[in-house]
């Protein structure tokens, strides 16, 4: 997303995450991404979503 | 951050292998997409595999009561012929609330990957929950594939509707164990709660917490 983009009441938009490739050897371990929202809700002018994910050899 | 993380924000959509190597950090919205999506190639494909999913659980962590939410997995079709995903089946293991998804068989061709949406809400127990999202398929290997998601509905904030209001389906989400060389997918929904315009500004900003 580059500069601003408004919903209007009611609206939706998704925000998407992709790791496509996925994580290569050598960069086992946990991880954990949180992506900063802002946005002119007053209340909550930033609003932070986490994802979570273990890198093992194996599944 | 590590030069070898690839994250992208847009759909999937066909990628050449070559450009599966570059270092994409960008964030995407989708005015009203709906989430399907199909066709990513994955150059280490299998072909003595057939179906498969990025994860087989995920946990939401703590999810506001009345709010909804969405899950994705990835199926993804390893082997060398079509097969169809679908419908998926969702009971409630622990407590009540349950979701929605496929009623019908998606096709997903050989090296093409479908994310399957998992609708959930609006929240209405309180407490922690189970979801068991049984999903079928045409691969005679994963005829049924056992997939779940936690979560936890607490209390939500009371909020006046007045202005400008940000609505997060979830705010985090753990999808577990994952292997190397593995897709990985998430999406979250943004939704305007309030009675007047809302603007995100700028580009949502990724930071590191763990790992590379």
């Amino acid at each position: 997303m580059v500069g601003t983009t408004t919903l209007q009441p009611g609206q939706e938009a998704k925000l998407e995450l992709r790791l496509y490739m996925g994580m290569h050897q050598g960069m086992g371990g946990q991880h954990q991404f949180a992506v900063d929202i802002r946005s002119n809700d007053p209340l909550v002018p930033l609003k932070t979503v986490v994802w979570r994910f273990n890198v093992v050899g194996d599944k | 951050m590590h030069d070898s993380c690839t994250m992208s924000g847009k759909r999937p959509q066909k990628m050449k292998p070559s450009a599966q190597h570059i270092l994409f950090l960008t964030l995407a919205l989708a005015f009203l997409a709906v989430g399907t999506a199909s066709g990513s190639d994955k150059s280490t494909s299998q072909s003595k595999a057939g179906l498969a999913f990025d994860t087989t659980h995920v946990n939401l962590g703590n999810v506001e009561q009345d709010s909804k939410g969405t899950v994705t997995f990835l199926a993804i079709n390893y082997g060398t012929l079509p097969i169809n995903v679908g419908p998926v089946n969702i009971v409630a293991l622990q407590g009540g609330d349950t979701g929605n998804s496929l009623q019908d068989a998606v096709p997903v061709s050989p090296n093409g990957v479908y994310a399957i949406p998992i609708i959930v809400g609006p929240y209405k127990q309180l407490g922690p929950h189970t979801m068991q999202v049984k999903v079928t398929s045409s691969d005679p290997r994963a005829q049924t594939s056992i997939l779940t998601v936690d979560f936890t509905v607490v209390e939500g904030e009371a909020q006046e509707a007045k202005g400008p209001r940000l609505r997060v389906d979830k705010q985090f989400i753990d999808i577990g164990n994952v292997p190397y060389d593995w897709p990985l997918y998430e999406q979250f929904t943004l939704r305007n709660d309030g009675d007047a315009p809302l603007v995100l500004a700028g580009t949502p900003t990724i930071r590191v917490e763990l790992g590379c």
